[in-house]
């Protein structure tokens, strides 16, 4: 996950010089402009909103989509930090936190629009093979219907294995970057990722069998 | 490296999590290995089928919104369902005289169901026609006429002569 420093378009330049270049330009990292939005400065946490929107709209339209839905989504998470900033004792970074508020806030949608967020899983048969193996999409289906496809699946997971599935695939997180947001161990971490990929794939064979790749992996 | 100890960490390889010391005997491994490799490639499969998706633009101003909205004084809620406590506003003068008037209702109506319940009780303690239907009396009765009567032919000073039962005895039985 991002720091939230502005990088240079110049690729050469090491992260250091420009985090230092933009400081001099006015460009705040986030514990900077924590401290400003503290300090009573609203003009610092509409540069948070800026430097996060994007990010959280890109993960909250994985729980919804409605528009409207998704904009009230990430406009409540960043309300609910800035009144809880007082709160925040940067232990983890801004993005963290702001990510778990968001993931939170979509989960509390879900359950206010009557689908009840599934938090504990345990399918013993499942923890133990992570079920059979899958092919790559390929020509036979076009760009728009793999991501139509996987859409449909991750909508019928129960929310801890989409959240994780989500996270690692789509926002790129790391292990311990979703261990953070989700306040949960590595290895929690990894074993809900291999229940999340064991479902997706038996629910993607079942709509899309000839996707089978053999053996059970 | 066993096979067993590599396809623990198959995942991990595949998500880039490996550290180059952990990853560098798994790859030796799986030069070897054709299960594993199979492994490690159902694996990068399965990550294909995760197709980045167009960007969704936050709409121009909404950063200045949000803002807008964080310092807004009033609670605010994005779900008011989510708070209802929050939404219900607080009495005012009207709001009493509103929930006074509803009291006085609410008492009167109850009232009005006890005073509907008492008549009913009542009614149905009462006997019925039935009950109160004339039955023959018994012979005892038409002897204590006779006596009233012998009474009043023979009245005296101390005990004063009762006066004549206005219902004679077939009156009565009736």
């Amino acid at each position: 996950m991002s720091s939230g420093r502005e990088e240079a378009p110049d690729p050469s330049v090491d992260r250091a010089t420009v985090g230092a270049a933009l400081v001099q330009v006015g460009t705040r990292d986030d514990a900077e402009l924590v401290q400003a939005v503290r300090a009573g400065d609203s003009r610092a946490f509409t540069q948070l909103v800026e430097r996060y929107q994007e990010r959280l709209f890109s993960l909250a339209r994985h729980y919804t989509r409605n528009r409207s839905e998704i904009e009230d989504i990430v406009q409540d998470a960043f309300v609910k930090a800035y009144r809880s900033l007082g709160a925040f004792q940067q232990q983890s970074s801004f993005a963290t936190w702001i990510y778990r508020i968001a993931v939170n806030t979509a989960l509390d949608a879900l359950k206010r629009r009557g689908r009840s967020p599934v938090r504990t899983v345990e399918e013993p048969e499942l923890a133990r093979r992570s079920g059979p193996a899958v092919l790559a999409p390929d020509a036979r289906m076009g760009r728009e219907e793999v991501a139509r496809v996987t859409r449909e699946i991750l909508d019928e997971l129960p929310e801890i294995f989409r959240t994780v599935l989500v996270m690692r695939e789509f926002e790129d997180l790391s292990y311990q970057e979703i261990a953070d947001v989700l306040c949960i161990s590595i290895g929690t971490v990894e074993s809900r990722l291999f229940r999340a990929r064991a479902r997706f794939r038996e629910r993607l064979l079942e709509r899309h069998p000839e996707f089978a790749g053999g053996a059970e992996v | 490296m066993q096979c067993e100890n590599a396809r623990s960490l198959v995942p991990l390889y595949a998500d880039g999590e490996l550290s180059e010391a952990q990853a560098a005997p798994l790859r030796r491994h799986l030069m070897d290995c054709q299960t594993c490799r199979e492994q490690v490639q159902s694996a990068k499969a399965l990550q294909r089928w995760f197709v980045p998706t167009e960007a969704v633009p936050a709409p121009a101003g909404f950063a200045e919104r949000v803002t807008a909205a964080a310092l807004a004084p009033e609670p605010y809620e994005a779900f008011p369902a989510d708070a209802p406590a929050a939404r219900a506003p607080a009495l005012g003068p009207a709001g009493e005289v509103e929930l006074r008037r509803f009291v006085l209702r609410a008492v009167a109506a109850a009232a009005a169901v006890l005073l509907v319940l008492s008549a009913a009780i009542e009614l149905r303690s009462r006997p019925s026609a039935v009950e109160l239907e004339a039955v023959e009396l018994p012979a005892v009765l038409e002897d204590l006429d006779e006596l009233n009567r012998s009474a009043e032919k023979r009245p005296t000073d101390e005990t004063p002569a009762r006066p004549p039962n206005p219902l004679g005895p077939a009156e009565r039985r009736r």
